[in-house]
């Protein structure tokens, strides 16, 4: 039962950070924030750590956390190794975003990539 | 492929424990670690006539450990591939493999999967797979003073004794395809979540 404190904060972290990536994708659409505003700049680091915490918990609940590596063996039909490379694949494009962002690349490709990159990733875990 | 399987005839069983035991025993299992369990499924009804109470009890016993079903969802569900079907068609955990994530568990009707707390890994019956290849029995068949429990080739089971493999609190058999053949206990028809409870569902 002690494991299931870290899969809650692993839900948590990860919800929130989906969600804040949805809201500001409104915003954005809406025309009430622009990739530009320091807001959006700001949430972008926020997502992403948000985004490492969901992946550091999510190992805490494993009794075998250096045997994760093989977490993707079963990717064809396993929900949890799914799971895990939706979550690895938004984290590392919203690396990427801040990676670009600090390069100084146009922000509003750089922000409004990663709804494309969460709805791909979690279109992953529906794959048959 | 051949398909293994186990019969248990619930008619008979007397609830010993005497599987569960010769299980923990040859696996050498930690306490609170059970691979193989036994259930006491105990119920009935009442009413008042006359004003006296007529009851109608009932109750059995019955044996249950991994089934190797045919569509094993813990296979399914396990990430690391830890969790394979082998050539003779058991499903068995590569330890090595395991991340103990304990997502298998969840997904068996059956709670045949066992977390190990003290190695940090899934642990489940291998039908004494060593035993197989000296062409014995699992240990818990052999162990039986009733011998109602058998093991064998599921066809060739199912062609002896029928499949019925329906009985209460179990789910039903389209559900993973196990390969278990049970002779139903008379009763078994009667129990309901209404009006049955399985008592004994701590491990030892």
């Amino acid at each position: 039962m002690e494991n299931f404190v870290s899969l809650l904060l692993f839900t948590f972290t990860a919800q929130t950070a989906i969600g804040m990536i949805l809201s500001r994708e409104i915003m954005l659409t809406s025309g009430s924030l622009s990739s530009s505003d320091e807001p959006a700049v700001r949430s972008q680091y926020l997502v992403t750590v948000l985004l490492l915490l969901a992946l550091v918990t999510a190992f805490l609940h494993l009794h075998k956390p250096l045997h994760s590596v093989y977490a993707l063996n079963n990717i064809q039909s396993s929900p949890l190794s799914q799971e895990i490379a939706a979550l690895s694949f938004l984290t590392g494009v919203s690396l990427l975003t801040i990676i670009l962002m600090r390069r100084g690349t146009p922000g509003v490709f750089s922000i409004r990539v990663l709804p494309i990159a969460g709805v791909v990733g979690h279109s992953c875990c529906f794959l048959p | 492929m051949k398909r293994f399987a186990f019969y248990i005839d619930t008619t008979a069983c007397s609830g010993c424990k005497a599987c569960q035991a010769a299980c923990k025993d040859k696996n050498d299992l930690p306490p609170g670690l059970s691979w193989r369990r036994v259930y006491e499924v105990e119920g009935g009804t009442w009413r008042e006539r006359d004003g006296a109470v007529a009851e109608k009890p009932f109750g059995y016993c019955f044996s249950i450990s991994c089934n190797h079903c045919e569509d094993a969802p813990c296979i399914a569900a396990c990430p690391t591939t830890a969790l394979h079907r082998t050539d003779d068609g058991l499903v068995v955990i590569d330890r090595l493999l395991c991340m103990g994530c304990n997502y298998c568990e969840w997904t068996c009707p059956y709670g045949a999967l066992r977390f190990d707390n003290s190695q940090g890994v899934m642990t489940k019956c291998d039908m004494c797979e060593d035993y197989l290849y000296e062409g014995r029995n699992p240990a818990c068949v052999d162990a039986c003073p009733m011998r109602v429990l058998e093991f064998g080739v599921y066809d060739t089971l199912v062609a002896r004794y029928g499949n019925n493999a329906k009985i209460f609190p179990l789910p039903g058999f389209e559900m993973t395809k196990p390969g278990l053949v049970i002779k139903a206990h008379p009763d078994a028809a009667k129990a309901t979540n209404d009006n049955a409870v399985v008592n004994n569902t701590e491990t030892y």
